[in-house]
C-alpha cells in the first residue's frame, strides 16, 4: 500500500473538518482565528495533492495566491482583535453580545 | 495505485477509508476495556482538574508589558508573504524577460507603494510613544466620529 | 521564451481607473496635510474616470463582441459592464450620501475611500473573471477591505463588536468557498469555467462523484454566505446593526454585487448542464431566505435590523432568478441594480438621522420624523415601498420580473411562496412609514447637507423613473444582453 495523493486530501478534509470544529466550538477569538487559518492551510494541501495526481501546475500556483491572501487575512484579523482587545480588556466572542435579536 | 493525470474519485479513498476504520476500531475497543480492567480509587477534586501544564501559578504575572514589535512583526507577515511571487519570477527570470520585469515592477510599485503609507502612518517609528502620539493625531476624535456615523 | 498571455487593458479599464484612484487617495493622504480638501476632486475623478472605462468597454463589445485575455482569466462581455455600471452607481451614490462620515474621519476618511476603491475592484473582478482562483481572489480583496471599512469606526459603539463578526463568520465563508474550488479542481482537473463546463458537458453522469457534489455544494455555500441567504445570514443582522452607519449600506450592496454576479455565471457556464442538480437547492435556499427573512424582519424593532432581515429575503428573490438558470440575465439585473441603489439610499438616511452614537436605529428615534423633515420622511417611504415592491416603484417592475421568470422556469410553488412573503414583507416597510407619519415623537432633526441630498434625490429619481417608466432601460439591457 503506497501513500498516494488521496492520502493527502483525506489528510486535509480531516485538518477541514477540525477547523471548521474549531471555530465552531472555541470562544476566544484567536484560537477561532487560527482554526480558520488550518481552514485555510487544509485547502492547500488539498490543491497539491490534487495538482500531483493530476499532473497539473495550477493547483501549486493557486497555493501561493491562498498563502498571500491568508496572510493578508490574518493581519485584518490581528488588529481587529487587538482593537476589541483594548477597547473591553477580551477577546472572548460570547462577551461580545450586545446586539442580538 | 493512483495514476498520475488521472481524475480523483471516491474509488481512490477505499484504502485511507480502511485505515481510518482500523484507527476508529482500536480507539472504540482499547478505551473501554483500560476502564474495565483498570482499578480507580476514590475521585478527589485534583484528581478530576483537567492537567494543564503542571502546577498552578501562585501569583498573576506582574503586567502585560508591551510588546514593541507587535505592529512591524504585523507588517512583516505582510511583505514576508508577498515576495512568494517573485521566487517563481527569479526562477524563470531568463525565459520571461522583459515582460517578467514589466509585470514584476508593477507589482513592485504596489508593495512600494504599501511600504511608503506605513512609514508616512508612523507604523514604524520605534518609539512607541511617539508612534501612539502619531496615530493619535491622524485618528478622528471620539467626537468627530460620532458627528460623521 | 514563455507565451505570454494575450493582455487587453480595455478588459480592466474600470478596475485597473478604481486601483488608481485608491493609489492616489492613500497617497494624498498620508502626504498633504491639506489632504480633506483634495479628497472630493479626487474621489469624483475616480468615479468619472471608472464610468469612461465602462463606456469604452461597452464601445469595444460593440464593435468586437465578447473577448478573452488574460489566459483565459478574464472576459469582457455586456453581463460583467452592466454589473460594474451597477457596482459604480453603488459607489457614487454610498459616498454621495456617506460624504459627511469619510469626511468626519479626518486623515482616516483617505483610508475608508481607498478601501471603498479597493473593494468595488475586487468585486468587479469577480463579475468578469472565468477562472476560480481569480474569482477568489476577487472575493478576498473585496471582503478583507469590508472587514477593515466596518472596523474603521472602532470607536463608535459597537463597530468592533461587528467587525469582529464580520471578519471570523466572512473568513470562514471563504475558506469554505475555496475548499469548494479545491475539491472541485480535484474532481475536474480544472480551474477555469470553460474546463469544469467541458467536463460537464462531457459527462453523462451528474453529480454522481461524491467528492464533486460536496465540492459544487461548499462553493455556492461560500457564496451564499456573502449574499446572506437563509440559513447563512448570521451575521448580517449584526453587521448591519454596528457597522459605520456612513457606510453599511456600500458594504451591503457590494458584497451582494460580486456574489450575484460569480452565481450568474456559474449557472451560465461551469454548471450550465447540471442546472437541474443545482436548480431544487438553491431554489430551497431561495424559498428559505425569503420567508425567513420576512418573517424575523417583523419582529424585528430596530430599521437596521429591519433592513438586514430584508436584506436577507432580497437575497431569496435574487436566487429564485438566479435558479432557473439561462442565459439573459435581464430580470436578475434590473432586481439586482434597483435593490441596491435603495438599499443605498435607505441607509443614507437612517446615516442622517442617527448623527451622533450611532448606536442602532430603533423605530422609536423615527417617530414624528414626517413632521420633522418631511424630504427625508417621504424619501424613506419611497425607499420602503420600492423595496416592498409596490407598483410605481422599480421594486414593482423587479419582482414581477422576477416572478415572470421563474414561472416559465417550472419554479410554481417558489413564486406563490414568494408572493405571500412580498405581501406580508408590506407589514414591516410600512411600520417605519408609519411611525414617521403617524406617531408623535422628538427625537433629532437630521441635518440634509448638500451631497446627501443629491444622493438621495437621484435614488429617489430612479426608483420612481424606473417603476414608471421601465421599458428603455430593460430594452437596453435585453439589447445587451440578449
Amino acid at each position: 500500500m503506497t501513500v498516494g495523493p488521496a492520502w493527502y486530501m483525506l489528510l486535509a478534509a480531516g485538518l477541514f473538518v477540525i477547523g471548521i470544529a474549531g471555530v465552531l466550538t472555541r470562544r476566544n477569538a484567536l484560537i477561532m482565528f487560527m482554526s480558520i487559518e488550518l481552514m485555510l492551510n487544509a485547502v492547500n494541501l488539498t490543491f497539491i495533492a490534487a495538482g500531483t495526481a493530476l499532473g497539473d501546475l495550477s493547483g501549486q500556483v493557486a497555493v501561493f495566491f491562498v498563502l498571500v491572501v491568508a496572510a493578508a487575512e490574518v493581519v485584518v484579523g490581528l488588529a481587529i482583535v487587538v482593537a476589541v482587545y483594548r477597547r473591553r480588556g477580551t477577546a472572548n466572542v460570547d462577551e461580545l453580545s450586545e446586539m442580538s435579536g | 495505485m493512483l495514476a498520475t493525470g488521472r481524475r480523483m474519485t471516491l474509488n481512490d479513498y477505499l484504502p485511507a477509508l480502511v485505515m481510518f476504520l482500523l484507527a476508529v476500531g482500536f480507539v472504540a475497543v482499547t478505551l473501554p476495556l483500560s476502564r474495565l480492567i483498570s482499578t480507580r480509587g476514590p475521585a478527589t477534586p485534583e484528581k478530576e482538574a483537567p492537567y494543564e501544564c503542571g502546577i498552578l501559578p501562585e501569583v498573576e504575572p506582574a503586567q502585560r508589558f508591551p510588546v514593541k514589535f507587535y505592529l512591524v512583526a504585523i507588517l512583516f507577515v505582510i511583505f514576508d508573504v508577498e515576495i512568494i511571487f517573485l521566487f517563481a519570477w527569479a526562477a524563470n527570470f531568463p525565459e520571461l524577460g522583459w515582460f517578467g520585469v514589466t509585470t514584476v515592477g508593477i507589482f513592485t510599485l504596489f508593495v512600494l507603494e504599501t511600504l511608503l503609507y506605513v512609514w508616512r502612518r508612523g507604523a514604524l517609528d520605534w518609539n512607541v510613544r511617539r508612534r501612539a502620539r502619531r496615530f493619535a493625531a491622524a485618528s478622528p476624535t471620539p467626537q468627530a466620529l460620532e458627528d460623521a456615523a | 521564451m514563455v507565451e505570454t498571455p494575450e493582455i487587453s487593458l480595455v478588459a480592466i479599464l474600470p478596475e485597473l481607473a478604481l486601483t488608481v484612484g485608491a493609489v492616489v487617495v492613500l497617497m494624498v493622504a498620508v502626504s498633504s496635510r491639506r489632504a480633506a480638501t483634495y479628497l472630493p476632486w479626487i474621489a469624483g475623478l475616480t468615479v468619472a474616470a471608472t464610468g469612461a472605462g465602462l463606456i469604452a468597454q461597452y464601445n469595444d463589445v460593440a464593435a468586437n463582441g465578447f473577448s478573452v485575455s488574460y489566459a483565459g482569466m478574464i472576459v469582457l462581455d455586456n453581463q460583467g459592464i452592466v454589473i460594474r455600471t451597477v457596482m459604480l452607481a453603488a459607489i457614487a451614490v454610498a459616498l454621495l450620501v456617506g460624504w459627511r462620515y469619510v469626511t468626519g474621519l479626518g486623515t482616516r476618511g483617505g483610508e475608508a475611500l481607498s478601501l471603498v476603491f479597493l473593494s468595488a475592484v475586487g468585486f468587479m473582478l469577480m463579475a468578469s473573471s472565468i477562472h476560480f482562483m481569480l474569482l477568489f481572489l476577487g472575493l478576498e480583496v473585496g471582503s478583507i477591505s469590508l472587514y477593515v471599512l466596518a472596523a474603521l469606526g472602532q470607536r463608535a459603539k459597537r463597530a468592533d463588536e461587528a467587525a469582529m463578526k464580520y471578519f471570523l463568520l466572512g473568513s470562514v465563508a471563504s475558506a469554505i468557498f475555496l475548499y469548494g474550488v479545491a475539491l472541485l479542481y480535484a474532481g475536474t482537473g480544472s480551474l477555469t469555467y470553460l474546463g469544469v463546463f467541458e467536463f460537464f458537458s462531457g459527462d453523462t453522469l451528474v453529480f454522481s462523484d461524491g467528492l464533486l457534489s460536496a465540492g459544487v455544494a461548499l462553493l455556492f455555500v461560500g457564496l451564499l454566505f456573502k449574499i446572506a441567504a437563509a440559513p447563512f445570514h448570521s451575521w448580517a443582522p449584526d453587521v448591519y446593526q454596528g457597522a459605520p452607519a456612513g457606510i453599511v449600506g456600500y458594504m451591503g450592496a457590494a458584497a451582494k454585487i460580486g456574489a450575484i454576479a460569480a452565481l450568474l455565471r456559474f449557472v451560465q457556464v461551469p454548471f450550465q448542464s447540471v442546472i437541474e442538480s443545482i436548480q431544487v437547492p438553491l431554489a430551497a435556499v431561495a424559498a428559505f431566505s425569503v420567508v425567513l427573512g420576512t418573517l424575523y424582519a417583523i419582529v424585528q424593532q430596530d430599521l437596521r435590523r429591519v433592513l438586514a432581515y430584508s436584506g436577507v429575503s432580497h437575497a431569496g428573490f435574487l436566487l429564485m432568478g438566479i435558479a432557473t438558470g439561462g442565459v439573459a440575465e435581464v430580470q436578475v439585473l434590473f432586481y439586482l441594480a434597483t435593490y441596491v441603489l435603495v438599499l443605498v439610499g435607505a441607509f443614507g438616511i437612517v446615516s442622517l438621522l442617527e448623527g451622533s452614537g450611532s448606536a442602532g436605529s430603533p423605530i422609536e428615534n423615527w417617530k414624528g420624523l414626517g413632521r420633522r423633515s418631511p424630504f427625508l420622511a417621504w424619501s424613506l417611504t419611497v425607499f420602503m415601498l420600492g423595496m416592498a415592491g409596490m407598483p410605481a416603484t422599480a421594486g414593482f417592475i423587479g419582482k414581477f420580473g422576477i416572478f415572470t421568470r421563474a414561472w416559465s422556469g417550472d419554479l410554481e410553488w417558489l413564486v406563490i411562496v414568494g408572493l405571500l412573503a412580498s405581501v406580508a414583507a408590506f407589514f414591516f416597510y410600512l411600520r417605519v412609514v408609519v411611525a414617521m407619519f403617524f406617531e408623535d415623537g422628538d427625537g433629532k432633526t437630521p441635518k440634509l447637507g448638500w451631497p446627501a441630498g443629491i444622493g438621495i434625490g437621484l435614488t429617489l429619481v430612479i426608483t420612481v423613473g424606473l417603476g414608471l417608466y421601465p421599458t428603455p432601460l430593460l430594452d437596453v439591457l435585453t439589447a445587451a444582453l440578449g
